[in-house]
């Protein structure tokens, strides 16, 4: 069915959008609840920033993410000496993959988090229970819908993120090229046109596996 | 004992308070809007006073000049809101296992499940419940807080008649035995506690009182705004008889029937509302009203075109009439009256 690299391009892409999700949940949380709850002014220039990444084009986020970690910049350069390798590098995938998704995580767990009636931590704080007992079995499970809409977002766009990938990592097969970088690889070759479709097939089927999942696992119990 | 110093500002009014609420069970009278939620989100830590201070036994719970605020769960208290706030993603009894004080035995919690009638519908989720089921379960919760302090807004709010007084007589009971103080807001004197030590009545445009009801009927300001809630009688009786629908209760020489059940020998309280007490000069025995009283006019007091007459038929009672019947009757203090109370209108407790 598919070759060596194809196989290679899954199981990269898989990689990068977990690992890229992984992430995104405890900063797009961490910042969804600073945009919600805070009172500091500089919020509203925070959340513009986060928006960045949704409306820029992606080669421009990734053309500003090999300028800053391109080997021979300042922190690309220091980050090489840890023997941390960005740029061209899977980790560079997963970098780009994670902000591009981030404005689409910020803005799910946001919504639930306006939805959320605050009212209900202070019925538990009124009857005795503290904050981290009350944020860990009421206000928790009560926002998890909405973290796990954001990261079936975040995951499916970081599995299909091109732009911002193919600028700072290139296209290199086995390392960096995910599929939809493979598949624009496929189309440049005069006999590419089969595989493209091949892999343009399977990538619409583990996004749609993947909303399919977060829709079962957000299932309401039925009455 | 908690003493509270405070004033608060809202959009509405400004809450003035300088009380020390010391009774065990203090009912929160005032027309809807006055503020009563507001006094005790601000006892609860939930609204933060403008000025002043809240000081609890020991304890400084607030004090604005110290810029001292107790977070809201280190109060030792229990509240229960007005629109219940149960946890929508837990069943009814998974709420009140969350909010289970450490000391709240089994067989309590056992007991307040029994009382409160919660088995048809324990395992229930919140959205599945009514808004009187949501209410019990509320209550029942913050019962097995097993809290110090209790704070209940109107908490019998919409509950059908029946079940209310038996609610009302178990968290009396519970309190007694469990809490130090409990503060019940309500706006009918007649839904907060079947025995209430103290009330205080607070108007968000004015000022607000604090004490047992013999001595706010005395004070014009404090009068006027208990006689627009609605003034209720309790006499403390002892039960003498049980017939199979009414019972006879024993108040010094005279013999009341009541509509109603309780074992004899029981002390119960009695209420009725001051507007349904009819005043009548001479004994007239042909009436329909089961219960006649002697007693003698001590106070007359008129305000705002109505008329509350002070009573003593051994215990305290308040009879509300019209200025028109006032004047037929030319009542007098000093005079002695019948007091008709129709077996229909008392409410054993």
């Amino acid at each position: 069915m598919l070759t060596e690299v194809e196989w290679q391009a899954v199981w990269l892409s898989l990689k990068v959008a977990l690992w890229a999700t992984l992430l995104n949940v405890p900063v797009g949380f961490t910042l969804a609840w600073w945009l919600t709850r805070s009172r500091n002014p500089l919020r509203h220039l925070v959340r513009t920033l986060t928006l960045i990444p949704l409306v820029v084009p992606p080669i421009v986020t990734g053309y500003v993410l090999l300028m800053i970690f391109a080997p021979n910049q300042a922190l690309g350069t220091q980050l090489g000496k840890w023997g941390i390798q960005v740029a061209f590098d899977w980790k560079g995938a997963v970098l780009a993959s994670w902000l591009m998704s981030l404005p689409l995580m910020v803005r799910s767990v946001m919504v639930a988090m306006e939805q959320h009636d605050w009212r209900l931590e202070q019925a538990s704080y009124g009857l005795g229970i503290s904050p981290s007992v009350t944020f860990r079995k009421i206000t928790l499970p009560l926002l998890t819908p909405g973290i796990l809409a954001g990261s079936v977002l975040a995951f499916t766009r970081g599995f299909g993120e091109f732009g911002a990938t193919i600028a700072l990592c290139a296209s290199i097969p086995g390392q960096t090229q995910t599929i939809p970088l493979a598949i624009y690889n496929a189309m440049q070759q005069p006999d590419g046109d089969e595989r493209a479709m091949r892999l343009a097939l399977l990538c619409t089927l583990i996004a749609l596996t993947a909303v399919a999942l977060s829709e079962w696992l957000n299932r309401k119990p039925s009455t | 004992m908690i003493d509270c110093a405070f004033k608060l500002q809202e959009q509405a009014f400004t809450l003035r308070v300088d009380h020390r609420l010391g009774a065990a069970r203090t009912a929160i009278l005032g027309p809807s809007g006055a503020g009563k939620t507001t006094f005790l989100m601000a006892l609860a830590g939930i609204k933060r006073p403008t000025a002043g201070q809240i000081h609890v036994g020991d304890q400084v719970w607030s004090d604005s000049d110290k810029r001292i605020y107790l977070p809201t769960h280190q109060r030792d208290i229990a509240i229960v809101f007005q629109d219940s706030r149960l946890f929508p993603h837990l069943t009814a009894f998974e709420n009140m296992h969350f909010a289970r004080g450490a000391k709240v035995t089994t067989l309590q919690i056992r007991q307040v499940i029994e009382a409160l009638e919660l088995d048809a519908f324990g395992h229930l989720m919140p959205r599945q419940l009514s808004g009187g089921q949501l209410k019990r379960v509320a209550l029942a919760r913050a019962l097995v807080a097993g809290r110090r302090y209790l704070f209940l807004d109107e908490p019998y709010q919409g509950l059908n008649r029946e079940l209310k007084g038996q609610i009302m007589d178990f968290v009396d009971l519970w309190c007694r035995d469990q809490v130090e103080q409990v503060l019940i807001t309500t706006h009918l004197m007649g839904e907060c506690s079947h025995i209430s030590d103290e009330f205080m009545v607070i108007n968000g445009l004015g000022p607000t009182f604090l004490g047992p009801l013999h001595e706010l009927v005395q004070q014009e300001s404090s009068l006027k705004q208990l006689m627009q809630i609605g003034i209720e009688n309790s006499l403390a009786c002892q039960v003498i008889a049980n017939e199979c629908d009414f019972i006879v209760a024993q108040l010094s020489a005279t013999q009341l029937y009541v509509a109603g059940h309780a074992k004899v020998g029981e002390q119960v309280v009695l209420k009725f509302r001051a507007e349904d007490v009819v005043i009548a000069k001479e004994a007239c025995s042909m009436t329909s009203a089961q219960n006649r009283l002697v007693a003698k006019i001590t106070q007359i007091h008129q305000i705002d075109g109505r008329v509350l007459i002070h009573l003593d038929a051994g215990q305290p009672i308040y009879a509300e009439i019209t200025p028109r019947a006032l004047s037929q009757l030319r009542l007098e203090r000093g005079d002695d009256v019948h007091c008709l109370i129709k077996s229909m209108v008392l409410r054993v407790a």
